[in-house]
């Protein structure tokens, strides 16, 4: 499988304390990677370093570097607006903005000049049927996205990503406040996606880690302790860290 | 006393409180339509100002009002906004936005009188924009620009991180996060500074007797001079020219003000139910 990502080494640092340290850490094109591990074991700057929305933490400092599609990211000349366009992002709050739901969905392609209202919404119609949010909204597009309930909301803000065409989507804990139906929907559009997409999913939920992903990264302590695919880290560890992890000792 | 008792004394002060302050607050505007309604009429609000103002209208000082209002509104909206913008997004909290912040604090509070003799000398006498509706407006529009700075600051912090990091994450720029996101949502509170200045802008008097003037004629344009209601009001109180003609202008100035404070309401309240 050819890898869209490569990490060969990146360090994160917060006022100087460090706080990820990754030494050779590859995304394979149409994989679900799930990142796992307890608090502060350094997932979430991982992802927001992959589409560097980390940038937008002042004290947050970057080293190393991150290969997507071979070029490196942090490259001064990387411009990070293409970048974060084929990178998505599902934050772990849904953020529906306050317009309507094809507002919502427009909002992204209009950021890059895309007006024609005819393309706009062959779009929307896509893309809530991708993540099967069509035929809950299509009577009422024109309504406020903020009346959805949480689920639909977040399922609304992953096509909001798809809108603008990206080639990977990051998942930052996009289910920790949802119901388990809800839930249970969100992971099933992520295995449809994955014959489109690749995708990271940022979890703290060790059982969908394992319901989802075809491999797992597991992280402790700012540190990449294991990867594998999840049929074999969640078999036999290699790690005994990872072992207790996924068996619930400790986290 | 029992906790009951106590809980009663408590509400009893709290309502005579509150009474209190209406009851005032009606006086104050019963008192002055009162005595000004009875002289407004159509022909005081549309005749020029005769004998200083013992007779005739108050045409002038409304265009005066307006003009000066109108222009301070739009030279300081802009620099206030853009302002409150550059403080919460293009700065990092520090030294930088503490002493930009300081400053306007003071600037809040200096007496509005030594911003006319700022006015006088800066304005008219420095720039040679003479007394008129221009030195007017910006002596104004100096005056304003805490207020909108501070409400506009306020209102453009309380828009939630997350829907800025959804312009981020979608590929936009950051002036693609202010301009789309972050202002529509802040407007409401934005406004609300602007018309609370623009309140204040109305009604200023001592400020604008150094700087637009006491023309009683019509200005017919920004350089000419030209006294607005409540520098009028002020002479006719003062000079005890007309009391009848003072509590009209009063009367107008009252009604100018809650005008405005409800027209924009109204306003604001539409956008929101739109955007929402």
């Amino acid at each position: 499988m050819k890898k869209i990502v490569d990490i060969p080494h990146l360090s994160v640092s917060y006022n100087s304390r460090l706080a990820l340290q990754v030494r050779g850490l590859a995304i394979f094109n149409h994989e679900i990677l799930a990142v796992i591990g307890p608090a502060n074991s350094g997932k979430s700057s991982l992802i927001r370093s992959i589409n560097r929305m980390i940038d937008l933490n002042p004290r947050a400092h970057v080293e190393g570097e991150i290969l997507f599609d071979g070029a490196n990211i942090y490259h001064p000349s990387f411009d990070v607006h293409e970048l974060r366009t084929r990178i998505g992002m599902i934050f772990p709050v849904p953020m529906a903005l306050p317009m309507s739901i094809f507002e919502n969905l427009a909002y992204g392609p209009r950021l890059h000049g895309l007006v024609s209202i005819r393309k706009l919404t062959a779009a929307v119609e896509d893309c809530l049927k991708a993540v099967g949010l069509w035929d809950e909204v299509k009577q009422r597009l024109d309504t406020t996205a903020l009346r959805l309930s949480g689920g639909q909301q977040q399922r609304l803000c992953l096509a909001r990503a798809l809108m603008v065409a990206p080639e990977i989507l990051l998942f930052d804990e996009p289910c920790s406040g949802l119901d388990p139906i809800s839930t249970a929907k969100v992971e099933a559009t992520m295995r449809a996606l994955a014959k489109k997409y690749t995708i990271v999913l940022v979890t703290n939920n060790i059982k969908q880690a394992a319901r989802v992903s075809d491999r797992v990264a597991f992280f402790y302590n700012g540190e990449l302790v294991e990867t594998g695919r999840t049929k074999d880290v969640f078999r036999k560890s290699k790690d005994r860290r990872t072992a207790d992890y996924i068996s619930g000792k400790f986290g | 006393m029992n906790a009951r008792t106590f809980q009663i004394a408590v509400k009893i002060i709290l309502f005579a409180a509150v009474s209190l302050t209406v009851a005032i607050l009606l006086y104050i505007i019963i008192f002055i339509l009162y005595h000004g309604l009875p002289v407004l009429t159509l022909e005081f609000l549309s005749s020029p100002i005769r004998g200083m103002g013992k007779e005739g209208g108050i045409f002038p000082t409304i265009v005066s009002t307006l003009y000066i209002a109108i222009f301070a509104v739009i030279v300081a909206t802009p620099m206030g906004v853009g302002t409150a913008i550059f403080l919460t997004e293009y700065t990092q909290e520090g030294r930088l936005t503490r002493v930009i912040r300081f400053g306007t604090d003071c600037l809040a509070g200096i007496p509005s009188i030594i911003f006319g003799l700022f006015g006088f000398i800066f304005f008219v006498i420095t720039l040679r924009l003479g007394w008129s509706i221009l030195s007017g407006a910006l002596t104004l529009a100096c005056m304003m620009l805490p207020t909108i700075i501070r409400t506009s600051e306020e209102a453009i912090r309380s828009v939630p991180r997350g829907y800025r990091d959804v312009t981020y994450a979608l590929g936009g720029t950051k002036l693609q996060s202010i301009r789309h996101i972050v202002l529509p949502k802040a407007l409401p509170g934005i406004l609300t500074g602007v018309i609370l200045s623009m309140g204040r802008a109305v009604s200023e008097t001592a400020a604008l007797i150094f700087t637009a003037g006491m023309s009683v004629q019509t200005p017919t344009s920004v350089l000419s001079s030209g006294r607005s209601m409540a520098v009028h009001f002020y002479t006719l109180a003062r000079e005890g020219i007309s009391a009848p003609n003072a509590y009209g202008t009063a009367a107008v100035l009252i009604i100018t003000i809650l005008a405005l404070n409800t027209v924009s309401y109204v306003l604001m309240h539409r956008y929101l139910k739109r955007y929402q």
